[in-house]
């Protein structure tokens, strides 16, 4: 009943057809599932909606549609390169951080953290790697095995 | 090219007369369902030719253009309680309909004829 009251609405908006909506009540009373219902509503509204903006007899209607959906799609790619979590090359969100963005922050800041001793250790490294081969002392190696020890646990971290 | 010239040739243009794969499908399931045809058993009658959902508005939406370009039309139909009060809508083929379905047949058994690469061959 709930969801009849749903298509009520949607069909006094004028988003779905009264033909349409029945076809949809009846296939639901012969036994098809609410999910399948919502799923075909929603997939109507677009469709119908997509008819009635390009599809239209009218060009001036059809035009400005065009330029909003165009609009539409700049503005989120402007908003997508203004948003600094977007932009760092950090993971994407889970689902269960979706929900929650602080989880998210916390693991994107862990991250950028760890990194950040990655560069420290390789620039280490390289610049151990230089002096052992300068002096070729056994402190010199060790020094550069240990280096190369904390990277990969380093590295290890990261990808988890 | 004046601006307002532009809007006429827009409304000048003729609308496409080959019909699309899923509009051709529509109209042969509205003619094989004869004085049945309304938006249930069309779609079921695609739905169990091509395996696959398909949804309800995007049949409708394929009626809608048939009927504009005159190969189908509709009346309302009596309304029923398992419908919520809705009534039904009949379509039926109209005789431009049929030719241009007969054309479309013609087309396609042109392409398809010699093509041995698709004739229960191995993909």
């Amino acid at each position: 009943l709930r969801h009849f009251r749903l298509l009520r609405l949607l069909e006094r908006c004028g988003a779905l057809d009264e033909t349409v909506i029945g076809d949809l009540v009846e296939q639901v009373y012969q036994g098809r599932s609410s999910l399948w219902l919502w799923r075909q509503v929603w997939a109507s509204v677009v469709i119908n909606l997509f008819q009635k903006l390009f599809q239209g007899r009218d060009p001036m209607k059809r035009m400005a549609a065009s330029m909003l959906l165009l609009l539409g799609v700049f503005l989120f790619g402007f908003w997508v390169g203004r948003t600094p979590l977007f932009v760092t090359g950090d993971p994407p969100p889970r689902l269960d951080e979706i929900r929650r963005p602080s989880r998210y922050l916390e693991r994107v800041l862990i991250r950028r953290e760890h990194y950040g001793t990655i560069e420290f250790l390789q620039s280490e490294l390289n610049r151990a790697r230089v002096e052992a081969l300068r002096e070729s002392t056994a402190e010199s190696k060790q020094r550069v095995a240990d280096l190369e020890k904390k990277l990969d646990a380093a590295w290890s971290f990261q990808r988890k | 090219l004046p601006k307002s010239y532009l809007f006429t040739i827009f409304e000048e243009m003729a609308p496409p007369s080959a019909l699309s794969n899923f509009e051709l499908m529509v109209m042969l399931a509205v003619i094989r369902l004869d004085d049945q045809a309304y938006g249930v058993p069309i779609t079921r009658e695609i739905e169990e030719t091509t395996d696959s959902e398909v949804v309800v508005g995007s049949v409708y939406a394929a009626l809608t253009r048939l009927q504009e370009r005159g190969l189908i039309e509709s009346r309302l139909g009596e309304a029923t309680a398992e419908r919520g009060g809705r009534a039904k809508r009949y379509f039926r083929a109209t005789s431009q309909g049929l030719r241009e379905v007969r054309q479309t047949r013609r087309s396609l058994m042109k392409l398809w004829k010699g093509l041995s690469e698709v004739e229960g061959g191995r993909a």
